[in-house]
């Protein structure tokens, strides 16, 4: 393996994944998993409340000394310190060609801190389905063999199909968690019914878009044989101005869109681009207190 | 249509290759997208110029092959049959009446813009040679094929102020009939005495008739015997189809004074010789100007110099002064050349040896005098026989008239310029300068042979007066242009245009004010066109009879003209397929 295919096991890289980390931990406090509080009552070991008695509690949980003294059953309730699974997708299909660095670099990091974080991990790779890269897994022991796996993916499938993915999501973890996607989200499908989907499981959802600049703008002109980097379907014009401007409104039209279907449905979402180093995106979102929508 | 080069045909076979570059030349770029269904969108706003973008290929295609073709045919230098190839002589008209017509166009415009036409469709290998027409045939170019040095010469041509002379239409008939391998064609406006042309002789007729009316002949002289009066003669032609209304203005120019505006009707054609008579003339410059709107302004004014009526003082020492003095009296009243001085004189006319210095008209040799030696007795001449022919004293004289009686034996000074001898070759009449004086010696007695009562003892006197002052051409006050002048020994003549030439024969072709410098003296007179087959433009003279003749650029030139248009179309369309 050349070195510059080695960028995610790279020392260098790591030791920036370690400096993420602990901003994330001065950023959010114990927030971090493991110590993160469950709105879930259950068998913990930290008292939480107390409760009516109904019938069909485990009446080992009732509070003789209360009822001793008030002569009321209640059971004491007891907080459920668990972990989250962060589900990470990162669009692998061909249209990420050149963005599929950066994004893999993104995926990195945001994994790296959630298996510091104790949090359960599952890394997939989406195109027309999903293609695991990472199965669940959880501990910091794991960091090196998840990034090996990372570096060693590449861009899969000939279409991408968002709905068929967050399907394939759906049947394979019932578990809810925080679903992170990672895309440039030129779904020819749609983005709409994907992420309705994803938000209406349970999940918390972020989006975190990144575009290459070539996707942004056009600098194209004159005769070109456009072709689809996906389908190769082809097709011949001639780009003036005009062209070009109309894409770029389609373009920007389109993001809007999404930025908009984020808000709407309460999905965090941010953006980005390839030439804007990976620290700088997770920094920005740590400091915005994690992906708002 | 010939080809000069037909090799360079298979030359075309370059287009199958060339249709094929073009192809590759024309694939678009592929360009990857990570947004195709967005493009799509695009593609469908755009389906309605799909198809001129499909034909735009064709046509750049076609537009290619076409300006391929084009070079290739320049290439193979085709050639329109218009004429038989051969050689030309070109002659351009160039006298007065070719600067005739509006600015720009004028027959002398139109004659260089033909000119230019026929040099520009030169193939290579016909040859031309230039020349212009007016007082003399000029070569402007030798025989050549090279356009580039023809049209060179040809705009090295300029107009003449001259008509054409006899002497430049013959040389230009003798060209005409020189030989069957080339062509002559004279470009002309067909004014100026172009008649009997031969018919080997190419005239290209170039303008419309003009309508014009201009001065044809014009002098101005003071008349004899009449003090401080003198009379402008003058007479007009117009070339105008209708009666028309004008003035002939004559003006003093050195006072700026319009001395007479004589309203006239101009009839078509030639009118009659006019004289105005001016009391209280003065000398100096005039100015006669026809007022009149038409298409050659040229004619129209007529530059004159009145000269000073100055007489010449003579002094008579003779032994029978009466018929000297009634000589001398008689051209006093006629025309004011001679007068009778005691004193001052500038002239002396005498018999026997002369005294004083002044120049000196000497009958009779009688004593020693340095004007002649060894002188004899009288001899018998039966014939006088002029030994300078055309001199200007012998010019009026007729020797045979003349009775040499009472011709003495003599020996004329060294250097002496014999004018007239007797049969035995006595010296009769002879001129000689001695001590920078000089003398005309008449070896004869005037009171023998009734000399006196001869016609041409006046004659002589005039004559010799005239000669030794240097006045026996009395200069016109205006000349024709054209005209060829005498320039006295030791003078020289300034042109309006301030050339300067040497005595002898000078011809006179600039119109203007011309300076004569003479020994003592100085003489301006004026030159104007005055010629009426230059003024009368009314389409009279030889009529059009050119051959067809190649003219114009080149097909070849045309053809890479029409390669270059196609290739700028193409160089569009190739802008809007690569640069968008």
């Amino acid at each position: 393996m050349s070195d510059s295919s080695r960028e995610l096991t790279d020392a260098d890289f790591i030791r920036r994944l370690e400096s993420l980390f602990l901003l994330a931990r001065r950023v959010l406090g114990g927030s971090l998993q493991a110590d993160r509080k469950s709105k879930r009552k259950g068998a913990g070991i930290t008292f939480a409340d107390y409760a009516e008695y109904q019938l069909g509690d485990d009446y080992r949980a009732i509070d003789w000394r209360v009822f001793a003294r008030f002569d009321q059953l209640v059971i004491k309730l007891f907080e459920v310190e668990e972990d989250t699974t962060v589900y990470i997708l990162a669009d692998s299909s061909h249209s990420m060609g050149s963005k599929f660095l950066a994004a893999k670099k993104l995926v990195a990091a945001m994994g790296y801190i959630a298996l510091n974080c104790l949090d359960r991990l599952s890394v997939y790779g989406m195109a027309d389905k999903l293609y695991p890269i990472q199965n669940p897994t959880r501990g910091k022991a794991k960091v090196l063999s998840f990034l090996r796996t990372l570096e060693a993916g590449e861009t899969v499938g000939t279409d991408t199909d968002f709905s068929a993915c967050v399907r394939e999501l759906e049947v394979r973890h019932r578990k809810k968690g925080v679903v992170l996607v990672i895309s440039d989200f030129l779904f020819p499908g749609g983005f709409e019914d994907g992420l309705k989907r994803l938000s209406g499981l349970g999940h918390d959802v972020y989006c975190l878009q990144i575009h290459a600049q070539d996707d942004l703008s056009c600098e194209w002109k004159g005769d070109v044989e456009i072709d689809c980097v996906e389908t190769h379907q082809k097709e011949q014009i001639t780009v003036t101005r005009k062209e070009i401007t109309r894409y770029e409104e389609l373009m920007a039209e389109w993001n809007a869109a999404l930025r908009k279907e984020c808000a709407r449905l309460g999905i965090g979402y941010a953006n980005t681009t390839d030439e804007v180093p990976f620290e700088h995106v997770i920094q920005g979102i740590l400091r915005r207190g994690g992906l708002v929508s | 249509m010939t080809f000069l080069a037909p090799g360079m045909l298979w030359a075309l076979l370059a287009l199958v290759p060339l249709a094929a570059i073009f192809f590759l030349k024309v694939r678009p770029r592929r360009k990857l997208t990570n947004a195709f269904f967005l493009w799509q969108k695009v593609f469908e706003e755009k389906k309605s110029s799909s198809l001129f973008r499909r034909l735009r290929d064709l046509f750049s295609l076609i537009l290619m092959l076409l300006a391929a073709a084009a070079i290739v045919f320049a290439m193979s230098r085709p050639q329109v049959d218009q004429d038989d190839g051969r050689d030309l002589l070109v002659v351009i008209d160039v006298s007065a009446s070719m600067s005739a017509g509006a600015s720009g166009n004028t027959g002398l415009d139109l004659a260089l813009r033909e000119a230019e036409d026929i040099v520009r469709a030169l193939n290579g290998t016909r040859r031309m040679a230039l020349a212009s027409l007016a007082d003399q045939l000029e070569f402007v170019s030798h025989l050549s094929d090279s356009p580039r040095d023809l049209l060179r010469a040809v705009r090295s041509i300029e107009p003449r102020e001259v008509p054409i002379s006899e002497n430049a239409r013959q040389t230009l008939q003798e060209y005409a009939k020189g030989g069957e391998d080339y062509r002559v064609i004279l470009l002309t406006d067909g004014h100026g005495g172009l008649s009997n042309l031969p018919e080997s002789l190419e005239v290209m007729r170039l303008g419309e008739d003009l309508k014009n009316a201009g001065l044809v002949d014009a002098d101005f002289a003071w008349i004899p015997g009449q003090a401080n009066r003198a009379g402008f003669f003058y007479r007009v032609a117009s070339s105008f189809p209708e009666v028309k209304q004008a003035e002939l203005e004559l003006r003093n120019v050195e006072t700026g004074r319009i001395v007479r505006l004589l309203p006239m009707t101009l009839e078509p054609g030639l009118s009659e010789p006019r004289v105005i008579e001016l009391g209280e003339a003065s000398p100096g410059r005039w100015m006669a100007s026809l007022n009149v709107v038409d298409d050659f302004l040229k004619d129209n004014v007529v530059e004159m110099v009145l000269p000073e009526r100055r007489k010449i003082p003579v002094r008579i020492a003779a032994s029978q002064a009466y018929f000297f003095q009634r000589c001398v009296e008689a051209f006093d009243f006629a025309g004011g050349l001679l007068q009778q001085v005691e004193e001052a004189a500038e002239l002396l006319v005498a018999e026997g040896a002369p005294d004083g210095k002044e120049p000196a008209l000497i009958f009779g040799p009688k004593g020693d005098s340095p004007y002649w030696s060894d002188l004899g007795d009288p001899v018998e001449v039966l014939t006088a026989r002029a030994v300078a022919e055309g001199h200007p004293i012998l010019k009026h004289l007729d020797l045979d008239g003349l009775s040499f009686a009472g011709a003495r034996v003599l020996t004329p000074p060294e250097g002496a310029i014999i004018l007239a001898t007797s049969e035995s070759g006595l010296p009769l009449i002879y001129k000689s300068t001695q001590d920078g004086r000089s003398a005309i010696v008449v070896n004869l007695d005037p009171a023998q042979g009734e000399f006196f009562l001869s016609p041409w003892f006046p004659v002589l006197v005039h004559d010799c007066a005239r000669h030794l002052k240097s006045r026996e051409g009395e200069w016109r006050a205006v000349y024709p242009a054209g005209t060829v002048v005498t320039v006295p020994d030791g003078g020289t003549l300034t042109k309006p245009s301030g050339e300067v030439a040497e005595a002898g024969p000078v011809q006179l072709d600039q119109c203007g004010l011309c300076s004569l410098a003479l020994t003592g003296q100085s003489i301006t007179f004026g030159v104007s066109l005055l010629h009426s087959g230059e003024s009368l433009l009314d389409g009279s003279g030889p009529v059009n009879s050119v051959q067809d003749v190649a003219s114009g650029r080149p097909p070849a030139l045309w053809l890479i003209m029409l390669a270059l248009v196609i290739i700028t179309v193409e160089s569009l369309l190739y802008h809007r397929r690569k640069l968008g």
